[in-house]
């Protein structure tokens, strides 16, 4: 307590600088005034009492010290005396302390972009009050737990009738597309369907209005009340308050507008598309048409709770568990498969893409890590290449009774200065490359919630970071520098530079070429792997414009959709400017799910489970002139191909190969699945990933011969050939065209295929730009340090060379000297770096397309360059070594 | 620099607070004085350790200081014990006897004495 307080007055008293030093001499002149009143009493002269006096009193300048070293903080003031001599050495040395803030700035902002993805990614709380307590409910098989289970609806209510640990449970499916007629005209957005009780459980209160009564989620389909969100309601609704109690139709009903949410809430699931409107989970049907999202077995919903006070995430867990255990007995399944609730604290993104990005967050931090380490040893280079011109400096400083101790942390201060300022500078360079990363992450680009806004944590985390980069990169310099060798330090200066201190600093540098090897191949293989990726599909992803209609969102028959679609094909290929216009069921890009159907060919007497499965694709009649290429033989769909004539495919190269090897499949007849199909045209195959992929058998299905029992037939991918170079005006115009037909039916994702590839490869593009930019920054900071550590160790060693060369050595012995040196140093590093890439190849496989993590072009392409950077850091070095005039270099010692 | 340990480090701290306790407010001049005199002679107070031992007490908040005139007119500081100051030197002297105390009977152990 009294240490306490008597901490927090030499505090202020250090911090305001108010030095009391008034108080000592006050003291002091009282006490001497005393002293020669005593001395005269005592019958001194006048004039001697008062010398007696100040001579009684001792020596001022001792008292004065004691005095002080009680009056402030000493640690603190000397710590802050520290980094005032750090700060004036920085502006003296101007020159190096740009070198060594730019090359920290790098290493540290592109840690903290990292370290704020990863926080927005896996940490960061909904943005919702005392979000602390809320936690999602997941559940999982017991015997498969890497993949999720959604819950359903009775389930949910089973869970919130039961549960004891919670003040509330709500239950949402927040990835509802919803299609809403707006003044400006129908809008496509992501909704939510949600119990009434969520809003309560978020403590959110609305903008306007009010949220959803508990009577009103009580009936399915009886109240069509709806929530929107503020942005909405602004952009789309002109901010009008007479909105409230108004119908708005949401994918093809009216719903009552209740009331409008708060600014700036977009639904809990951070990353996607921001929720626009909220519906009640009774009208569940509205967003949802694959099954019934309030019956058991359908499997959508998320649920969400708020833990009551008290109780802990493992107590609530534990009920959960045991919950889950009555529940299953209650609701068994047909495949009796166990199940178990699994609670975690409701941050960051959704789990789903947090597993998704989790390799990729650690591959891009592990880069960042590497980038620093490497922005680390070039600054300990340089400061050990200045601590050893210092070393005169220090020797003096020792020899004047400075405690080693106390020089080791006026370095350290000085590196932890810089690291500072870099770390303030990095600022900069984490705002570009969150830019970049912001783009890539979330959902491709749109309209995504993923907030990498700066947070209280990320920063005092990226200080954290700094520091112990700025300890880290000084503690070697510092020690080094200080050894207490005194007197041969002064003595001679520069022959001083002894075989241990070389060998550490080039181990510094093998160290250094080692991870820029590392570095420079892993970008290599991304890059390769990307340019391999995008060797094109064959015709020009820029011409294709692709909307997704989904009429059988808004309930249609399929009469009526199918009205609908054949409508829209008419007016999109009378827009001027449009070649052809096809609807398919998926968009021709990789990785997509293309249903799978057994083929066989007449007079196939074969097991049919043992037919071969093929992949299918719906396609409308010109759908290949829509693309602009493919067809080989015969023809593609035509109009003439409807319901009701018979039934045609296409077949690509590699299905047709498969299937009639000897090239007679136009004409022939094939069973695909219950349907037989006569084959009209030949087309390629699609490639769109590396030479080296084996192409996918498709077999092409007319989108108007299709089975119809499945409402989602009714939808499409409608493909449209625009003019090359098509803006965003006649995308817009598409979609006007298609709401004149039927505003209701949603038209979601326009966007030209070009874009759609971007969307779909955004994680290897993101790792692209970082790990170029990582891998170049590394070229950059390795030929930098690699350069000056040589220039300076020839530097050093000029009085050797000068002796070697007086002694008869001849330039070339000087200059082949300094090379090897400079090669060894480099050799180890680079197969260092490529042993080290053996090991860590692997980790990157799966970023990887077409390329092995041991392509040796991608591997070496870096290093290569690399090393021609090292050979020029070398040679100039040497040639300087080469021209050294002996009898001056010795002259000058 | 060598400080001279005439006086036993943390017991002036304890003299200076009996003291002020005993005597009342004094200025630094008279406690030093006081102090010497107590000690019949046999304390020479160093003024490095006294003045600021006196600031590192009223840090500590044991005593306060504020300028008075003193007996022959001169302007001084007088300190004086607070209530803080009164515990600490009650507790401290508590302390100081069982050391003593105890130290005395080390000193007038016999080997006898020990069974």
């Amino acid at each position: 307590m009294r240490a306490l307080r008597r901490f927090l007055v030499r505090l202020t008293s250090s911090l305001t600088r108010r030095r009391d030093d008034a108080r000592l001499r006050e003291e002091l002149n009282d006490h001497i005034a005393f002293q020669t009143d005593e001395f005269i009493r005592a019958g001194v002269p006048a004039g001697e009492a008062r010398r007696q006096a100040v001579i009684a009193l001792g020596v001022g300048e001792p008292v004065h010290e004691a005095y002080r070293d009680q009056q402030g903080l000493p640690g603190l003031e000397s710590l802050l005396q520290d980094v005032r001599i750090a700060v004036r050495r920085m502006t003296q040395a101007p020159g190096f302390t740009a070198a060594a803030v730019a090359t920290l700035a790098l290493g540290l902002g592109l840690n903290s972009a990292v370290l704020s993805l990863a926080h927005a990614i896996f940490l960061k709380p909904l943005p919702v009050d005392d979000p602390s307590r809320l936690v999602e409910v997941g559940r999982r098989f017991a015997d498969d737990p890497s993949r999720g289970l959604p819950i359903s609806y009775p389930e949910y209510a089973y869970y919130r009738d039961h549960a004891r640990g919670f003040s509330q449970l709500a239950a949402h499916y927040s990835t509802s597309p919803m299609n809403i007629i707006t003044p400006g005209g129908p809008m496509n957005g992501m909704g939510a369907v949600v119990t009434a009780n969520y809003f309560e459980l978020l403590r959110q209160q609305p903008a306007l209005g009010r949220f959803f009564l508990a009577e009103e989620d009580r009936v399915p389909g009886r109240n069509p009340v709806a929530v929107l969100s503020y942005d909405v309601w602004r952009a789309r609704f002109a901010a009008d308050a007479s909105i409230l109690g108004k119908p708005v139709r949401i994918n093809g009903t009216d719903f009552t507008v209740v009331g409008i949410a708060a600014e700036g809430f977009h639904g809990v699931l951070m990353g996607l598309e921001p929720n626009v409107v909220w519906i009640p989970s009774a009208m569940f049907a509205i967003g949802y048409r694959y099954c019934n999202g309030l019956a058991l077995g359908c499997n959508v919903i998320g649920v969400l709770g708020r833990l009551n006070d008290g109780v802990s995430l493992e107590d609530a867990q534990a009920e959960m568990t045991v919950l889950t255990g009555q529940m299953q007995s209650a609701f068994p399944r047909p495949d009796n498969r166990s199940q178990r609730a699994e609670l975690r604290p409701a941050r960051g993104i959704r789990i789903i893409e947090q597993q998704r990005d989790a390799p990729m967050v650690r591959l891009l931090a592990g880069a960042a890590a590497l980038v620093l380490i490497i922005a680390s040893a070039n600054v300990a280079g340089l400061m050990l290449a200045r601590g050893l011109r210092r070393r005169k400096e220090i020797a003096i400083r020792l020899a004047l009774g400075a405690s080693r101790g106390r020089l080791i942390r006026l370095l350290l201060v000085e590196s932890v200065v810089l690291a500072m300022v870099g770390c303030a500078a990095g600022y900069l360079v984490s705002v570009w490359a969150t830019g970049v990363l912001r783009g890539y992450f979330g959902q491709g680009g749109t309209a995504n919630t993923l907030d990498l806004s700066l947070d209280v944590r990320v920063v005092l985390a990226s200080i954290a970071v700094a520091t112990l980069t700025g300890v880290l990169t000084g503690i070697s310099p510092a020690l080094q520098s200080t050894r207490p060798d005194t007197l041969s330090a002064m003595k001679e200066e520069s022959a001083g530079a002894g075989t241990r201190r070389s060998w550490l600093r080039e181990g510094l540098l093998v160290l250094q070429v080692a991870l820029s090897v590392m570095l420079l191949a892993s970008s290599g293989l991304l890059v390769r792997s990307f340019f391999l990726l995008h060797r094109g599909p064959g015709f020009d992803p820029g011409t294709i414009a692709i909307v997704r209609l989904r009429p059988s969102l808004v309930g249609y028959s399929n009469d009526r959709a199918w009205a609908f679609q054949r409508e829209v094909i008419d007016r999109l290929e009378a827009m001027p400017g449009v070649a052809a216009a096809s609807p398919a069921n998926v968009a021709p890009l990789p990785g997509w799910n293309r249903p799978v159907m057994p083929a066989r060919l007449d007079g196939d007497s074969g097991d049919p489970s043992n037919a071969f499965r093929t992949p299918t694709t719906v396609i409308g009649p010109r759908y290949f002139k829509t693309l602009g290429a493919g067809l080989i033989a015969g023809r593609e769909f035509e109009d003439r191909d409807t319901e009701n004539s018979s039934r045609v495919a296409l077949v690509n190269e590699a299905l047709a190969h498969r299937l009639w090897p000897r090239g007679d499949a136009l004409g022939s007849h094939v069973t695909l699945g219950s349907g037989r199909y006569e084959i009209v045209g030949l087309v390629k195959d699609l490639q769109w990933l590396s030479a080296f992929e084996a192409p996918e058998p498709i077999a092409y299905l007319n989108y108007w011969q299709q089975d119809r029992s499945n409402s989602w037939s009714q939808d499409s991918r409608t493909h449209i050939r625009v003019p090359a170079g098509a803006t965003a005006a006649m995308l817009a115009e598409i979609r006007r065209t298609i709401a004149a037909v039927d505003p209701d039916v949603p038209v979601a994702d326009a966007q030209l295929l070009d874009r759609a590839l971007d969307t779909q490869f955004s994680a290897v593009r993101a790792a692209r730009t970082m790990f170029v930019v990582f891998g170049g920054l590394a070229l950059i900071l390795s030929a930098i340090g690699l350069y000056a550590a040589l220039a300076f160790a020839v530097g050093q060693r000029t009085r050797e060379i000068a002796v070697r060369m007086a002694l008869g050595a001849s330039r070339l012995d000087v200059g082949r000297l300094v090379f090897l040196r400079g090669s060894a140093i480099f050799s180890i590093g680079a197969v260092t770096g490529l042993a080290g890439c053996a090991f860590a190849g692997p980790l990157l496989a799966h970023l990887l397309y077409g390329v092995s993590p041991r392509d040796p072009v991608a591997l070496l392409t870096g290093p290569l360059v690399l090393g021609a950077v090292a050979m020029l850091a070398i040679w100039l070095p040497a040639r300087r070594a080469m021209r050294l005039d002996p009898i001056a270099a010795l002259r000058s010692e | 620099m060598k400080k001279k340990t005439d006086v036993r480090q943390g017991t002036l701290a304890l003299m200076v607070l009996k003291t002020l306790d005993v005597l009342g407010p004094l200025h630094g001049y008279g406690l030093a004085k006081r102090i010497e005199q107590i000690s019949g002679g046999g304390l020479t107070l160093n003024t490095g350790t006294l003045y600021p031992l006196l600031l590192r007490l009223e840090q500590e908040g044991a005593i306060t200081s504020e300028r008075g005139p003193s007996e022959n007119n001169r302007s001084a500081r007088f300190y004086r014990l607070t209530a803080v100051g009164r515990r600490q030197l009650h507790a401290e002297a508590r302390d100081w006897e069982r050391t003593a105390s105890l130290i005395a009977r080390f000193f007038t152990m016999k080997a006898e004495d020990l069974p």
